[in-house]
């Protein structure tokens, strides 16, 4: 009934303040949602261009890798910390915590889309057109990167209130993932048996297939897409069956 | 230096504490409940589970209608938003839908009065004002069961009286209140029922008058 709607627009309400009180009073401040990417991309361009060889292609699969990756990275941090940094909410009323968990992650996605725009830019710019179909695969993994995150979340945010080490925890390890996925390197000079090692992140599954999509226009392996897709969704549904349980007391942890 | 790795080994405890024990009680609907006790007597804890926010480690909470929980006034206020926004972002937490705070709006900004600074933002606001707003907002977002802690002490007398004339109003219309409070004159002029907590215990549930008696006895 109605109520179910007002979730909805608590859900909207709450991540239309999070954007506003982000960029408040500070224009530079959201240049610098797509600025960041940016200049981390120069640094790294510059020096692995250098390594392995660089061109177009190499910049474009680099650029596309680095905003892939800053999604996930600060979906998670924010899906991870977000009961705690909305205490002064469920502590005092008693709404369903997941509205809380996708409210403040909706802004990461937001972010998201501006440096898509971005990225959209530099295909152009480099010449490259990847076809309309190819296009939409890769957005649809966008979604799927959110999809994970949002899972991710799920679990950590309620254990979170409990073992709050666990955000200086992940931060070390989303820049260990960093470098365990093929953002920097191609895929090729990892020898085979590590290859499949890389594959236990779970970002480096989409990573290699969205550049190989909007690269190659290649679109491989049917069988493997299924399997992660189902694995994203078996988990987003495990994730969110943990949180309704284990984060009813969480005003009680805070 | 090594007391700060030893603590840094040790799992952080939450020392339990039972705020609140074998409590039961019924309210009718339309009844005017009044829970007093001293600080620390588990009377916010008692308001928190009701409203959900805690849950009980053992028994229930059984509800028939809606509530409409003011534990604290004003709850996501921010004050880097405007007065308009911030009466969305609190009407949309305490249940209203966008539509009815629409619909609602005129007349929130002129209960609080604050027409002239509605589209300034809060932190410009004197604390006496921001509580008016949230007090507004709250009077609005009533349903069928009110809870209420402590939160008529706020604004000057004015705003005071009008505030509980609407209280009044609400329980005229045969709305539940269930209200918190310190202050023994409200509870004998208008609590139809009173509930004395101490120490997480339910001394006395019946006549405001006689619970006022034996509260003001045991301090």
């Amino acid at each position: 009934m109605k109520t179910q709607q007002n979730y909805w627009e608590m859900v909207w309400v709450l991540a239309k303040t999070d954007f506003k009180l982000r960029y408040n009073n500070s224009w530079l401040g959201f240049v610098w949602v797509i600025l960041k990417p940016l200049l981390i991309f120069l640094v790294l361009d510059f020096v692995f261009s250098h390594i392995f060889g660089g061109g177009i292609k190499f910049s474009l699969g680099l650029l596309t890798g680095i905003i892939l990756w800053s999604f996930f990275a600060e979906c998670t941090m924010v899906g991870m910390t977000s009961l705690l940094n909305k205490a002064h909410i469920i502590t005092k009323i008693s709404i369903p915590k997941w509205v809380i968990v996708v409210s403040s992650t909706l802004n990461t996605l937001l972010n998201f889309f501006l440096n898509l725009l971005v990225l959209a830019v530099f295909f152009i710019l480099g010449g490259v057109f990847p076809n309309m179909l190819n296009i939409m695969i890769a957005l649809y993994y966008c979604l799927i990167i959110y999809l994970i995150s949002l899972s991710f979340s799920f679990f950590t945010a309620p254990l979170f209130l409990n073992f709050r080490d666990m955000n200086q925890i992940w931060e070390v390890l989303l820049t260990a993932g960093f470098y365990a996925a093929p953002i920097i390197y191609p895929m090729s000079i990892i020898p085979a048996h590590i290859q499949t090692l890389l594959y236990l992140n779970p970002m480096t599954f989409i990573i290699v297939h969205v550049k190989n999509i909007l690269l190659e226009n290649q679109f491989v392996y049917p069988l493997h897409h299924a399997l992660y897709l189902s694995l994203s969704f078996i988990s987003f549904i495990i994730g969110y069956l943990f949180f309704q349980k284990f984060s009813q007391r969480s005003a009680e942890y805070i | 230096m090594r007391g700060a790795f030893v603590s840094l080994l040790k799992q952080k405890q939450y020392e339990s504490f039972q705020a609140l024990d074998h409590i039961s009680f019924e309210v009718q609907q339309g009844e005017f409940v009044g829970i007093i006790g001293k600080n620390g007597s588990g009377k916010s804890t008692l308001l928190k589970i009701l409203a959900g926010i805690y849950q009980p480690d053992r028994g229930t909470v059984q509800i028939h209608g809606q509530i409409s929980p003011f534990l604290e006034l004003g709850i996501g206020f921010n004050p880097e938003l405007s007065g308009r926004d911030n009466i969305y972002v609190n009407g949309i937490l305490l249940g209203l839908t966008k539509k009815e705070i629409d619909k609602k709006y005129d007349e929130i900004v002129a209960f609080s009065e604050l027409e002239r600074f509605i589209d300034q933002k809060l932190k410009n606001y004197s604390s006496g004002m921001q509580v008016r707003l949230a007090f507004s907002v709250a009077i609005f977002a009533n349903r069928d069961i009110l809870l209420l802690d402590e939160v008529l002490a706020v604004g000057d007398m004015a705003f005071k009286e009008k505030s509980f004339q609407k209280i009044w109003e609400f329980h005229t219309q045969g709305k539940t209140i269930i209200l918190v409070t310190h202050d023994s004159d409200v509870v004998t002029q208008y609590c139809d029922t009173a509930i004395l907590l101490s120490e997480g215990k339910m001394l006395v549930k019946g006549d405001p008058q006689q619970a006022i008696n034996i509260y003001t006895h045991m301090s």
